[in-house]
């Protein structure tokens, strides 16, 4: 596999709110396959519609999206085919409260991969050994703590085996001292050599972990690079002031 | 197989399961009132439909084909008693109706669809009698007496109103016709009537209720005891009224049934309909379409009463069409129903968090797959008590098909309270009724969510 070649691309991704606000404005990106890009940023600087913005759950406004070659945004491509090969965690986790944690996990690769039951709870007895949650497969996600579910909820969207996983500010809604055990699960992702784009507010991990680091500003990326070239040298003045914050 | 094909094929299958539960309506209501009866099945069908009038007690009517046989009724000399009353029987035609109301159809009656006053009435009625006896066409109309001897102590129940209009206005008509006086007994053997020799026979011959005097004898909790089984008994098991009571009650039960299924089925789509449409993107004009229909289905149902909803659909829709009404109510309170139904699970589909969807779908489930794996049985849950509730409303509104004159309960039980003119036990055994299947269809209700509701704990 050529190790250059982006599997996300963007060209020119705008959104506008109501024909005013720009959400996103020409955002250009690119994801490599294997690369953990981490999206920093204040808030209200479009991070997180440019993450849902990939699998169209924003609909942008304009440009392009090209996953693995796919033009995402056109009319022809069918959207769920692309969601397939992109997980996507949340900030609220999303489980599915009427359904088992063994079943939040299996349907998906039932229904849509047409997996067996016995392969996909297979599969995602295995997934929950990782996570250190085999234990709670009959459980329902109202007797989880948020760390549980949150593990849970990147588990489920693992099941699919998606070739990039998307992390919609996984820690935001945690309690402190739930963070660290899904911190951990992700670090141990990216380690395995996964795709990964993470929006986070979490420094500390986007330093240890990320290949690459975007920082937007009002809808835009305002700048690019390692967590060296960020954290150490940053160049952009909103950047410095937004470090000189959070650090 | 795409997803495409998919949806067509629940399409197809929705409109397959729609046709076969109306065609299953079609089939079990009571058949169409244009049918024509042949004159021989005429007979038959005829002593049926008098038995059913006996079994309410209204009258039993003498038919004989083609012929006007006027029997003539004479007794006592007594206050209280009557002196002459006319009986005429009736052809077939006039058989199939067991009221003079139904056989003077809409006309009698006035925009409120409630009798003109009496004189009016008894205006419309006399003219009526005379157009069908100047005609010669075969056409009569049901009378019902009431004749009160306080010698002998016993009792013919019928409808006053009735008997004075024949009294009051038909006094030509009697003289031309008296000639003619006979009555045919219950072995079909045509009988003269003398003035005097009023019977028991000659009333049961009628289908008459002829009755023996309330016992009053013993204490008074003897008496009350008494009193009370007899009240029960000419109530409930003479003429074997309690089978009308469970006639009724299953046509209720069955106008409930299909009526729920038309509700279930046409406020899910509505719902789903509206939903799609609030949330799709782009406009789509199909759906665009479809939602403003609903809107407007929506808005006519909430907003008229369903008495309104009935009469409409059963007298200015359906009748001149000869559908019967058991199907006519079917429609109204599926139609009523669904109204109400798309509204609840319609909130209960927006109740869904947002979120539940944007993971259903970025694991990759279209938008149909989305709603019916995750939207829908969450929304479920959420609209189970609203939705139990509206079911019970609508199995108790199903009474007022009374007005468009199907049998259902609360028509048997007010053929009975007319039989009989008592109003308590017709009516407390109407609440009991109601009362029970509430409490049954609550407590079913209460172990599905129970159910629904352990899954998540």
């Amino acid at each position: 596999m050529n190790d250059n070649k982006p599997i996300i691309r963007t060209e020119n991704l705008s959104k506008c709110f109501k024909g005013k606000i720009h959400a996103l404005n020409d955002v250009n990106a690119e994801i490599k396959r294997g690369e953990v890009i981490v999206i920093i940023g204040p808030s209200g600087s479009g991070k997180s519609t440019f993450l849902r913005s990939l699998t169209r759950l924003e609909e942008p406004t304009g440009g392009h999206i090209y996953f693995d070659d796919i033009d995402v945004m056109s009319p022809k491509t069918d959207i769920n085919m692309i969601r397939r090969r992109m997980g996507m965690v949340f900030q609220q986790f999303n489980l599915f409260p009427h359904m088992t944690v063994l079943k939040n996990m299996t349907i998906a690769p039932m229904k849509l991969l047409k997996k067996t039951k016995a392969e996909a709870e297979k599969r995602a007895f295995e997934l929950l050994k990782r996570v250190g949650l085999e234990d709670r497969a009959k459980a329902y996600p109202s007797q989880l703590s948020g760390g549980q579910k949150q593990r849970i909820a990147i588990v489920r969207a693992l099941a699919m085996n998606p070739e990039v996983m998307l992390f919609d500010e996984p820690t935001s809604a945690l309690d402190p001292e739930m963070v660290g055990e899904v911190l951990a699960v992700m670090k141990d992702l990216a380690k395995e050599g996964m795709t990964m784009v993470v929006v986070t507010h979490e420094m500390g991990f986007a330093k240890e972990v990320a290949d690459k680091i975007i920082f937007m500003e009002d809808g835009k990326i305002a700048e690019i690079g390692t967590p060296q070239e960020i954290f150490d040298n940053p160049k952009n003045q909103r950047l410095q002031e937004f470090l000189g914050k959070v650090l | 197989m795409s997803a495409k094909k998919k949806i067509w094929i629940a399409v197809i299958s929705l409109v397959i399961l729609s046709a076969v539960i109306i065609g299953g309506i079609f089939l079990l209501n009571e058949g169409s009132q244009a049918e024509e009866i042949s004159v021989t099945d005429a007979q038959a069908f005829v002593n049926q439909e008098l038995d059913k009038m006996a079994s309410t007690g209204v009258s039993k009517l003498i038919a004989e084909k083609n012929s006007i046989v006027v029997n003539k009724l004479s007794y006592g000399k007594e206050k209280n008693a009557i002196l002459e009353c006319t009986v005429l029987t009736v052809d077939v035609h006039a058989a199939v109706s067991p009221r003079y109301d139904e056989f003077l159809g809409t006309e009698a009656k006035d925009e409120l669809g409630m009798y003109k006053s009496r004189s009016v009435f008894k205006k419309e009625f006399s003219e009526k009698l005379k157009e069908i006896i100047n005609e010669a066409d075969p056409v009569a109309l049901s009378c019902s007496i009431q004749i009160y001897d306080t010698k002998n102590g016993w009792k013919v129940y019928a409808e006053p109103l009735v008997l004075d209009i024949v009294y009051g206005n038909c006094g030509k008509i009697e003289k031309d016709i008296l000639s003619r006086t006979t009555y045919i007994d219950e072995n079909g053997v045509e009988q003269e009537i003398g003035s005097t020799n009023v019977t028991k026979g000659f009333v049961e011959s009628f289908g008459l209720r002829y009755d023996e005097r309330k016992p009053e004898t013993g204490n008074w909790l003897v008496r009350t005891y008494n009193s009370l089984k007899y009240d029960f008994d000419r109530i409930f098991i003479q003429h074997a009224r309690w089978k009308t009571i469970l006639d009724g009650l299953w046509v209720t039960l069955k106008l409930t049934f299909f009526a729920l299924i038309i509700g279930i089925l046409l406020g899910f789509v509505i719902a789903f309909i509206r939903c799609t449409a609030d949330k799709l993107p782009k406009k789509n004009f199909l759906l665009s379409l479809l939602n403003i229909i609903s809107k407007l289905y929506i808005s006519i149902i909430r907003g008229t009463p369903a008495m309104v909803q009935i009469m409409i659909i059963y007298f200015v829709l359906f009748m001149p069409m000869g559908v019967s009404k058991f199907t006519a109510a079917v429609v109204c309170f599926g139609l009523n129903s669904g109204a109400y139904v798309a509204e609840i699970v319609r909130g209960g589909i927006m109740s869904v968090d947002e979120g539940q969807a944007e993971a259903g779908r970025s694991l990759g489930f279209g938008y149909l797959r989305t709603m019916f794996y995750i939207i829908m049985p969450q929304a479920f849950k959420a609209v189970l008590p609203a939705l139990a509730n509206e079911f019970i409303v609508l199995l108790k509104e199903t009474s007022i098909a009374f007005y468009i004159g199907l049998g259902d309960l609360m028509y048997s039980v007010n053929a009975i309270r007319a039989a009989t003119y008592t109003q308590f036990m017709p009516l407390i055994a109407a609440a009991l009724i109601y009362l029970v299947l509430v409490l049954v269809l609550s407590k079913l209700v209460s172990i599905l969510e129970r159910r629904l509701r352990n899954n998540e704990r």
